[in-house]
């Protein structure tokens, strides 16, 4: 009996196998034959060639005398900024709106709610095409822009004042760093009751001092305008704003949701032992419900920093250079599909293995 | 009731000021928002008149409606496009009813995908090509053909990732890992470059087609992980009572593991269905005009630019009243599964 069934099962899955192989010979067979007679090469060897196209913003130098190589080089590093920057962003966004989505204050749930039922229910492209819709339509341009505290909202990007050496910038942060870091530890100390409030208080204070005295002792650039442009401090496109506001935002109420969820996955009898040894509602959240439910919310928040990737390559919509764009741009001067669009899937491919990876690590520690 | 409201939101101080402070930045979003659209608003009046007001333009969306909805859409057909969608919102509440959740469902959702294809496309001199199907109705039929096609693919994939035969069970591993870890964007590009390519001499195929396929793939890798969690959760107990009374395994699969896991997953399933029917946006991409091709589409009239804000808001409402009606209904069953336990 049980032979049998082995026998069968060897058929079948020999089966499976020749007809998956024999679909995949047959298509490739014939693309190899539509490849001869539309005489298109194949092979990378197109990436050494001049791209011949302009990248607005990049890295790394890069000039349209550059491979496509450096050209995809450019587009990676894009993703991987957007990626990085917009991550980040989102679990902040997440965090707050779903610690205040299982708030006892009515008003902030209730906030919380709406935010996560408008966001989660309209296509995250449209949400693009409305910020940048906000940029290039609704801000003014360069010569009506007002300037509040010397950062400047135009249709041309966002622009904001910096120091004139890096060398500064680099002091500026270390020292902010250090200020936020200590006033967390005198918050955790000192003050028992109203931590958060404090705290926000205390650090908007501290920016403010800080931004205060190295604005009197070192040089500021403001942006200023100058004939029909903006010269002096640092600015970023209305593509990367416009897609970096989109993706946070969208991505930070999918989060939101995880985190509320994972909280609530906690059992009632931790809050109630935190209660019960004289924890406030904020020394709960951060040292018994919030550090247990990552257990819980950790694997479908990864895949959310993998969407988030992977939903940035919508860039090609509005013009962000992004891998997927620079890759779609080579596609139409070269003509090379199937290699560019073997690099975009392998991309994309190698970094959710690398988080899945990251994430069995993660779960294998966090049993152990 | 006041009392209610006075309990819920001004309980003690700090409630009272969170309550303050949020209902301060509704105040302020939709004030802002009736400032825009009633007491500035432009309700009638052409592009002259919208230009000089601040406020948004609604005499824009009337003119342009009717092609947002529906693209260019032969005029004196436009009936045929209304009825499909009434039929769908007919479907839609047949098919949430839970008494109809039985094995002819699937076989009366191809009927009506069948009956709606066939109202777009008309017969001999009442005939629309798909080149001129656009709005709402392609949004819909790209939704609609990628659940009916891919949902079977994912169960037979489900099926192979979770039987013990080892081949059919890495290659659907190997098919589903590959599909979820790229975007859409990407299998889209490939299904209008690659395609074509993959194709013998003389055969062509649509551009609908070919996005309608790119939505089809992905779609079904994303099912099947759905399913194959229902699959999962049947307990053991199931599987080896259906054995001992005799049954094979594509009996047990069909009477037995099918119809609870299914029933199980339809939470997810219905969330995957929200995903899928958000993403038919991107065939915007490769030049086709659904709901949201039209809306961008209908910016470019060269008599009303500028009015890209307004035509946005519309097509986000059309999406948000659809999604938030299924996600409900998710909301709903999820309730109701678990409250079974």
């Amino acid at each position: 009996m049980k032979a049998k069934y082995k026998l069968s099962s060897i058929i079948f899955s020999t089966t499976t196998l020749f007809l998956v192989g024999g679909i995949i010979y047959v298509l490739f067979s014939q693309l190899q034959e539509n490849l001869n007679t539309q005489n298109i090469a194949t092979g990378f060897s197109f990436l050494g060639y001049e791209a011949g196209f302009e990248i607005s913003e990049s890295l790394v130098d890069y000039d349209s005398f550059d491979t496509y190589e450096k050209a995809l080089l450019v587009g990676f590093l894009n993703t991987i900024k957007m990626a990085v920057v917009g991550c980040f962003f989102a679990f902040f966004i997440g965090l707050i709106f779903g610690v205040m989505g299982i708030s006892k204050k009515h008003a902030l749930k209730s906030f919380a709610e709406n935010y996560i039922n408008i966001i989660r229910n309209i296509p995250l492209l449209l949400q693009l095409f409305f910020w940048y819709a906000l940029f290039t339509d609704i801000f003014p341009n360069v010569k009506e822009a007002k300037s509040f505290l010397g950062v400047l909202l135009t249709n041309r990007g966002f622009y904001f004042p910096i120091f004139t050496s890096t060398f500064v910038t680099f002091i500026f942060i270390f020292i902010t760093g250090i200020f936020l870091v200590g006033i967390l530890y005198f918050c955790l100390i000192r003050i028992k009751k109203y931590k958060i409030p404090s705290f926000i208080c205390l650090n908007l204070f501290s920016l403010w001092i800080i931004t205060l005295v190295f604005n009197q002792l070192f040089t500021v650039t403001h942006p200023t305008l100058q004939g029909f442009n903006i010269s002096g401090g640092e600015s970023l496109s209305p593509e990367f704003c416009s897609l970096f506001l989109g993706l946070t935002i969208y991505t930070g109420a999918f989060m939101a949701e995880i985190i509320r969820s994972g909280i609530l996955a906690i059992d009632k009898g931790q809050w109630e032992a935190g209660r019960s040894i004289g924890l406030n509602d904020y020394q709960l959240l951060r040292f018994i419900i919030i550090p247990q439910s990552f257990k819980v919310s950790l694997p479908p928040l990864i895949s959310q920093f993998l969407n988030l990737t992977k939903n940035s390559s919508l860039a090609v919509a509005i013009g962000y250079p992004d891998f997927v764009s620079i890759a779609n741009t080579s596609m139409n001067q070269t003509g090379q599909a199937i290699e560019l669009v073997g690099l975009i899937m392998a991309m994309y491919l190698s970094l959710s293995l690398i988080s899945s990876v990251t994430l069995n690590f993660l779960g294998r520690s966090s049993r152990a | 009731m006041l009392k209610d409201y006075r309990k819920k939101y001004f309980n003690d101080l700090e409630s009272s000021v969170a309550s303050l402070l949020i209902f301060c930045i509704y105040f302020f979003i939709i004030g802002y928002f009736f400032n825009w659209l009633i007491i500035e608003g432009v309700w009638v009046g052409d592009a002259s008149v919208c230009k000089s007001s601040t406020g948004a333009c609604v005499s824009f969306l009337k003119e342009k409606l009717v092609f947002i909805l529906f693209g260019v859409y032969p005029r004196e057909f436009l009936i045929r496009p209304i009825l499909g969608i009434i039929i769908l919102i007919l479907g839609w509440l047949h098919f949430t009813k839970k008494k109809n959740w039985n094995n002819l469902l699937f076989f009366k959702f191809l009927a009506l995908m069948f009956i709606y294809i066939l109202l777009l496309r008309g017969f001999n001199d009442s005939f629309v090509p798909t080149s001129k199907w656009g709005g709402l109705p392609l949004t819909l039929l790209l939704s609609i053909v990628g659940i009916a096609l891919s949902y079977p693919v994912g169960i037979f994939l489900a099926l192979a990732r979770t039987s013990n035969q080892l081949i059919p069970r890495y290659l659907s591993i190997i098919y589903i890992e590959l599909i979820r870890g790229v975007p859409l964007i990407s299998i889209l590009f490939m299904s209008s470059v690659l395609i074509p390519l993959f194709l013998p001499d003389g055969v062509t195929i649509n551009k609908l087609f070919r996005a309608q396929i790119a939505i089809i793939l992905f779609s079904a890798a994303y099912f099947a992980e759905v399913i194959r969690g229902g699959l999962n959760s049947i307990p053991k107990g199931q599987w080896e009572g259906a054995k001992s009374i005799g049954l094979n395994y594509f009996q047990i699969i069909r009477l037995i593991v099918l119809p609870q896991a299914l029933v199980k997953v339809i939470p997810p399933t219905v969330n995957t269905i929200i995903g899928m029917f958000k993403d038919t946006s991107l065939v915007i991409i490769i030049a086709l005009f659904d709901l949201m091709g039209t809306t961008k589409a209908s910016m470019t009239d060269s008599k009303w630019l500028g009015f890209s804000v307004e035509a946005y808001f519309l097509c986000a409402l059309i999406y948000f009243i659809i999604c938030s009606k299924m996600g409900k209904f998710s909301k709903k069953v999820e309730q109701e599964l678990q409250r079974g336990h």
